[in-house]
């Protein structure tokens, strides 16, 4: 008989004396249901009850104030992204100096909006954008926005500069760089993974956001969520499901882009 | 000195000090300077400035006061991108995101070359360090050899005026490191590139340098030929940190032709011959006298007996007595002594160590001197003494073969 010259294992070998333990398979198992068989329920529910497979979505994604809420969701998405990638990289970048006057107070203070309740981030936003007799709309919902996501803009991107060698930056500079091109040609270049990780997730949390995104938008600057929400007041219907296993479907996939880039 | 006007200094530093904080001086008052072509090496202990030294050349730090002139000119205010100087950094400082070529390429695009000669010189730079074919490698792929020689080269295909090397070799397993420092000595020969070195390690500056500067808490301690900083130490810290050294602390009791004589505590009166033209430091200051272990030869019987002292001046030889007291009695008798060529010390044998071509040996004098180590060659076995460990033995050496060093 013709005899292989590999053998491959198909199963990794059993360590002896290592036996597996079902009490501990089941408590995972149970865990990872418990979170995500509702998101399964959901995306069944969606493809489900209508004379085509794609039946909700053809008709979720065919409301005009549903496809409003929608661009309105991606254009403050992308437009608070923009702007707190830009401010958070310069300000990680200004993080790198060991000291300077108020360091610490800036460091708290870019931590804070991690840790402070949404609600009151969306008052005391509504507070403040009345007290400046500013329009409530989109704009205003991206500068709001911005204030949370430069934080985890900043965080991410300080926590690569922390890792990376300073003296790359002084041999480009030894090179013949500028400081200016050592800092596009060498910083930029390693930061760029951090820089998009962060922007991604800074989408996220915008497309995400109800709270403060409730607190400051005004009239006809609804998102995606805050329509989903007024919607739900008539009940659930299979149109919400698909949309929102759209939304699903779409952050999972960022995620997973941040997760393999950050790995990098 | 007429040597010395005529050839060009690529570097100078006049009275350089760095201060990192009000009260802590990295560098102190630094004066030296370098010739054109010249493989110089600062040498010293970790944290003594020297790296500093490096980084105020490049210009990636400023001096606190002081000036720094290449060819003749105050640099003190140049931007380290304006400088002709390249440093090859201790971890290399490779750039990541680029492969081998770009990265050698780097400084060339800065100057933006034409890309056709940057293609030149650089396919010219990795052939010479037999990289060629490594060029499209990203820098995880290569060794730790590799990664140094891409980052020797990536400084020398802008033909810096000076290159600075920070212990580019600390990182290498050493049979790697010898190949490298030998390749590194016939590029800067080849190319006549100034080279200024730092290491901690003496043997590398010995074999590798033409000059050695050696710096310790921020001063040069001395700076000469590797054959002068050895075997002429200026002070008892060069003395130890260059080569193995025994030390024997004392007062300068006389001088004269070019003879001193040192009165140590611990092993009575003891002679050095001053290098010519160096003036004797005034009498009863106190001194250090050296003597290199290999110096040091190990008798049997005293010198005095023995066919060896025999070709010395008859009587020489000074014989101390050591042990229960006897090296203060016999003091007296040592300083009249009337031609004071060698000096001779016993001792019982602690140990010897055996490396193939020499056997290192140390020798108990007394409780207050730590061991006296000798290194004999070892030649022909009819000519070597049978050494026991325990046995008492004469330890000999030739005044003119120590050195007097100020003490620290």
């Amino acid at each position: 008989m013709f005899k292989t010259p590999f053998k491959t294992p198909l199963k990794p070998p059993r360590i002896p004396g290592k036996k597996r333990r079902p009490s501990l398979v089941a408590y995972t198992t149970f865990i990872l249901a418990a979170l995500y068989l509702p998101l399964v329920a959901l995306s069944v529910l969606s493809f489900r009850g209508g004379p085509t497979l794609f039946h909700w979505y053809v008709r979720a994604f065919s409301d005009p104030q549903l496809l409003q809420s929608l661009w309105n969701s991606i254009f403050i998405g992308v437009g608070s992204t923009i702007i707190s990638t830009v401010l958070g990289t310069m300000a990680a970048l200004g993080l790198r100096r060991p000291r300077f006057p108020g360091r610490v107070a800036f460091e708290s203070l870019i931590n804070l909006p991690l840790v402070l309740p949404e609600i009151v981030m969306g008052l005391s936003l509504l507070v403040w954008f009345s007290f400046l007799k500013m329009t409530l709309g989109l704009f205003s919902v991206i500068l709001a926005h911005t204030t949370f996501s430069v934080s985890y803009v900043t965080l991410i991107i300080l926590a690569r500069i922390k890792g990376m060698d300073p003296l790359l930056e002084e041999a480009a500079s030894d090179l013949g760089a500028t400081p200016w091109r050592a800092f596009w040609t060498v910083t930029f270049p390693l930061l760029l993974p951090a820089v998009i990780s962060g922007a991604l997730l800074s989408f996220t949390l915008s497309f995400d956001d109800f709270l403060i995104t409730f607190f400051t938008s005004g009239v006809g600057s609804d998102t995606l969520p805050i329509r989903i929400y007024s919607m739900m007041r008539f009940g659930v219907t299979p149109e919400m499901n698909a949309i929102s296993f759209s939304v699903i479907f779409f952050t999972l996939l960022t995620v997973v882009m941040v997760f393999r880039l950050r790995r990098e | 000195m007429i040597v010395e006007t005529m050839t060009a200094l690529a570097l100078e530093f006049e009275n350089v000090t760095k201060l990192f904080t009000a009260d802590k001086k990295v560098v102190d008052k630094l004066s030296f300077s370098v010739r054109e072509g010249e493989f110089f090496s600062i040498l010293g202990p970790s944290g003594c400035g020297k790296t500093t030294c490096l980084r105020m050349i490049s210009g990636l730090e400023k001096p606190s006061t002081g000036v720094i002139r290449m060819n003749g000119k105050v640099v003190n205010d140049v931007h380290p991108h304006k400088r002709n100087v390249h440093m090859v950094f201790q971890k290399y400082a490779l750039f990541p995101h680029l492969n081998v070529f770009d990265n050698v390429a780097f400084g060339l695009r800065m100057k933006k070359r034409p890309e056709r000669e940057i293609r030149d010189r650089v396919t010219r730079m990795l052939k010479m360090v037999s990289m060629e074919d490594y060029a499209k490698r990203s820098i995880q792929q290569l060794s730790g050899g590799e990664q140094q020689r891409v980052a020797l080269v990536r400084s020398l295909v802008n033909e810096p005026a000076i290159l600075l090397l920070d212990e580019p070799l600390g990182a290498l397993d050493l049979k790697l490191r010898e190949q490298m420092q030998q390749e590194l000595a016939t590029i800067q020969k080849q190319l006549g590139t100034t080279f200024i070195f730092v290491t901690h390690d003496q043997w590398e500056a010995l074999t590798l340098s033409d000059r050695i500067a050696i710096m310790n808490r921020g001063k040069i301690e001395q700076i000469g030929t590797p054959a002068e900083v050895y075997e002429q130490p200026n002070t008892a810290f060069v003395s130890r940190f260059v080569g193995t050294t025994n030390l024997f602390k004392g007062k300068l009791i006389a001088a004269s032709n070019g003879i001193c004589s040192i009165q140590t505590e611990e092993a009575g009166l003891l002679h050095t011959r001053l290098e010519d033209g160096r003036l004797p430091p005034p009498e009863g200051v106190a001194v250090g006298l050296v003597v290199r272990p290999e110096k040091i030869r190990i008798r049997v019987t005293s010198p005095s007996h023995s066919p060896a002292a025999a070709s010395a001046p008859a009587n020489g030889g000074v014989l101390i007595e050591v042990g229960s007291g006897a090296a203060i009695t016999a003091a007296p008798s040592v300083a009249v002594a009337p031609q004071p060529s060698i000096n001779v010390l016993r001792g019982t044998l602690l140990e010897r160590t055996y490396f193939g071509a020499t056997t290192q040996v140390r020798l108990k004098i007394n409780d207050q001197l730590p061991p006296l180590i000798a290194l004999l060659a070892n030649q022909a076995a009819t000519k070597m003494p049978a050494l026991k460990v325990g046995e008492r033995y004469y330890a000999v050496w030739d005044a003119a073969d120590s050195v007097l060093v100020q003490d620290a």
